[in-house]
């Protein structure tokens, strides 16, 4: 099998690959890096007459190695759909896979699981510790991408007199909505915030009423684990809070009429 | 340690560390058993991996060294994490990840002051 393995990369590829037995799998070392120099492994089963490939969950093990993000964002899991299309890779148990029952395309299916391995650690050059991106940034592609018009870092009078910069202030035929974002990677952090926008939400509360009341929205990056209960507690008592984590429930929070709470 | 089960062949856990400058910190740690890859990574809220371990995959450095598949990164300006070198102080092999966090923990001065159990055997192969 080695041999097979071997002969069919070597016929295809070349010598940059390099085969070795490991349990009942064959180990391939690509050519190809992380974004840290890591290189890239993929494993093979022979099932006699197909061959599973796989990276065995290293790529978005990797990825969550290199992050304080406890899930991946929904930006993320779209942009891994996104590459596992592109590649013809299929995302399994958190590993990337791809079948292969032709002998003289196998050269090419370790090719495309192994770009698809790349691209998939290569999200981490996106992701918000290397401060490219923001939570707002996120949300505000979310925003854009459902068709919900908005406006960013919105700055309104409290009834106290005091100014307050609301995150996102959203408008759709049913509803407007005013929307902070609660992100932070620190536990000592989260409660301070909670109780910023609380602060906020309550001295903007003339807000809610009217002719044309606002919803007032807490959305809460849960991507990381930091917020205690009692911060969803504080918050929920006076507005209706949301998970980055579920961001359809979000969407639904903004468009339509009605509570649409945690 | 707040571990989280992945699969049977895989584990991963990630914990704060307290230090009295007070430190952003965490630690990121995962096993791999099929592939036999064990990491652990400490993480800085805002600047990513600063300092970490890799054992089972092999790491090329952008002096263009290959390194083999036991490795630390330590946070340089020049290189950020991105260069590699190889350890004396881990000689566990990468199927012990309770010796190698006890290996790892010496060095980085790292006290653990909960237990790290032994990962339980691997009972799939994640449905290849």
């Amino acid at each position: 099998m080695t041999t097979q393995v071997e002969t069919m990369l070597q016929d295809g590829l070349g010598a940059m690959f390099i085969v070795a037995p490991k349990g009942n799998l064959f180990r391939i070392r690509t050519p190809f890096w992380y974004p840290d120099g890591g290189v890239v492994d993929i494993f093979v089963k022979d099932h006699g007459t197909t061959f599973t490939l796989t990276d065995l969950g290293e790529a978005l093990g990797w990825l969550r190695m290199q992050t304080l993000a406890n899930r991946r964002s929904p930006k993320q899991q779209k942009l891994i759909q996104d590459i596992c299309t592109t590649q013809g890779v299929e995302l399994f148990k958190g590993q990337l896979t791809l079948r292969c029952d032709d002998p003289e395309r196998f050269s090419q299916a370790v090719i495309r699981i192994s770009q698809a391995a790349v691209r998939v650690a290569d999200l981490w050059f996106t992701a918000r510790t290397r401060s490219v991106e923001s939570m707002s940034d996120e949300v505000a592609d979310l925003l854009q991408e459902r068709t919900i018009a908005f406006e960013r870092s919105v700055k309104l009078s409290g009834r106290s007199g005091r100014d307050w910069t609301v995150d996102f202030q959203t408008r759709t035929p049913e509803k407007s909505a005013l929307v902070c974002v609660l992100a932070t990677g620190s536990r000592a952090a989260a409660r301070r915030i909670s109780e910023h926008v609380v602060a906020a939400w309550h001295d903007l509360s003339h807000m809610k009423t009217g002719a044309q009341p606002l919803r007032f929205v807490s959305l809460f990056d849960d991507t990381s684990d930091v917020w205690a209960d009692e911060d969803f507690r504080l918050v929920e008592s006076v507005s209706d809070i949301h998970h980055w984590s579920r961001p359809d429930e979000f969407e639904r929070a903004l468009v339509s009429e009605g509570n649409a709470g945690r | 340690m707040g571990a989280r089960r992945r699969s049977f062949a895989r584990v991963q856990f990630r914990a704060e560390i307290r230090s009295e400058a007070g430190y952003p910190l965490f630690v990121n740690g995962r096993y791999n058993a099929l592939a036999e890859t064990v990491s652990f990574s400490l993480i800085h809220r805002s600047t990513g991996r600063v300092y970490g371990l890799d054992l089972g995959a092999d790491h090329h450095n952008p002096t263009c060294v290959n390194l083999g598949e036991k490795h630390k990164h330590r946070w340089t300006d020049r290189y950020a994490d991105k260069e590699a070198y190889v350890p004396d102080d881990i000689t566990a092999a990468p199927n012990k990840p309770v010796e190698i966090w006890r290996q790892f923990c010496l060095e980085a001065k790292i006290t653990h002051t909960g237990v790290m159990d032994t990962p339980p055997a691997v009972h799939d192969d994640f449905g290849l």
